[in-house]
């Protein structure tokens, strides 16, 4: 069992990538979303978003679905139970580095 | 960092990054990967100059340790930037802060987008005929209500078709889908004590109050979508 999987707070390198980061905020609001609504959400280009949730999927976070519609194959994405774990655990590790600003106690 | 784990990285982030040896020297004939339009090739930007267009000179092992101070440093801290690895060092207060408030940014994004129209109607409607099936006899109202779930579950799917995701249900959206929920069982609830001295009549004003509560929550959503756009 991981740091993430108990709810604590753990530092992530692979999700703190401002792009990816951005992904899994996105990701973890909803149960799934198709790739180009998050394209279109996220304001980036189809390559770049595919390149961060690649490295999304390698790490475990992300798993992806694909789906024909309109004759057109469409590609949904939704974190993973680990994903959803350690995003949370790294939004709680940004927040005890806010909390722990000195500034935040001014 | 060395300069072969930085080369290393930047090869494996990038593609094409060549460090080719000679003499035992690394050799200065590697440079930036740019693709070009259209033709997806390869330039190379040499970045030891003075011996003419495109040559290239072996480096002193001083230069080599510099290597990483670089054009290939440059690119490495803009990748770093967007990927986030490897970087040992972790984020400022201010960098945490900024970075707590780009997540809450794009989940606002979400925000912004609403069902299509016809997934309200639909969803009405359904509220509306469920109540009405009530007043039939126990056994048409089973196979209206079982017909009208099938109906339902085509029009989730379409809708989610249609938005491009499915939202998970919490918070503020949470409260007011219960408090909607419950409001229509409350009334469905009163329906049935109060068909027994009004007639199938009650039913109608059920369907009228299940709609409004439909419409309601259909507004909300739209309100914060607005305010998110």
């Amino acid at each position: 069992m991981t740091v993430a999987d108990r709810g604590e707070a753990e530092f992530n390198q692979t999700i703190h990538a401002p792009n990816r980061l951005r992904v899994c905020a996105l990701l973890d609001a909803v149960s799934e979303a198709e790739f180009g609504t998050l394209q279109k959400r996220l304001a980036v280009s189809a390559s770049v978003l595919s390149k961060h949730v690649a490295v999304l999927v390698d790490a475990g976070y992300v798993q992806q679905r694909r789906a024909v519609r309109d004759t057109r194959q469409r590609v949904w994405l939704h974190l993973t139970a680990e994903g959803r774990a350690a995003y949370r655990a790294h939004i709680a590790a940004l927040r005890e580095i806010v909390e722990g600003d000195p500034a935040v106690d001014r | 960092m060395g300069a072969c784990s930085a080369l290393t990285m930047a090869a494996g982030a990038t593609g094409p990054l060549v460090l080719s040896a000679r003499r035992g020297r690394p050799h200065a004939a590697w440079g930036r990967h740019g693709v070009g339009r259209g033709t997806g090739r390869t330039g190379f930007t040499r970045l030891a100059r003075g011996r003419g267009r495109g040559a290239s000179r072996s480096l002193s092992v001083a230069e080599t340790r510099e290597l990483t101070r670089w054009k290939p440093s440059g690119l490495l801290s803009i990748m770093e930037t967007q990927s986030g690895a490897r970087s040992p060092v972790p984020p400022t207060a201010e960098e945490a802060r900024a970075a707590l408030q780009e997540t809450e940014r794009a989940r606002e994004t979400l925000h912004a987008v609403t069902s299509p129209w016809w997934f309200t109607l639909g969803i009405a409607a359904y509220m509306a005929t469920v109540s009405l099936a009530l007043a039939l006899p126990a056994a048409w109202t089973a196979v209206t209500c079982a017909l009208l779930l099938g109906g339902l579950v085509v029009l989730f799917q379409a809708a989610k078709k249609r938005v491009g995701y499915t939202e998970r249900v919490r918070g503020g959206s949470l409260v007011a889908l219960v408090a909607g929920a419950a409001v229509c069982v409350a009334v469905i609830g009163a329906g049935t004590f109060l068909d027994d001295s009004h007639g199938a009549p009650v039913w109608f004003l059920v369907a009228a109050v299940n709609v409004a509560v439909v419409l309601s929550i259909d507004l909300g959503y739209r309100w914060r979508a607005r305010k998110a756009a």
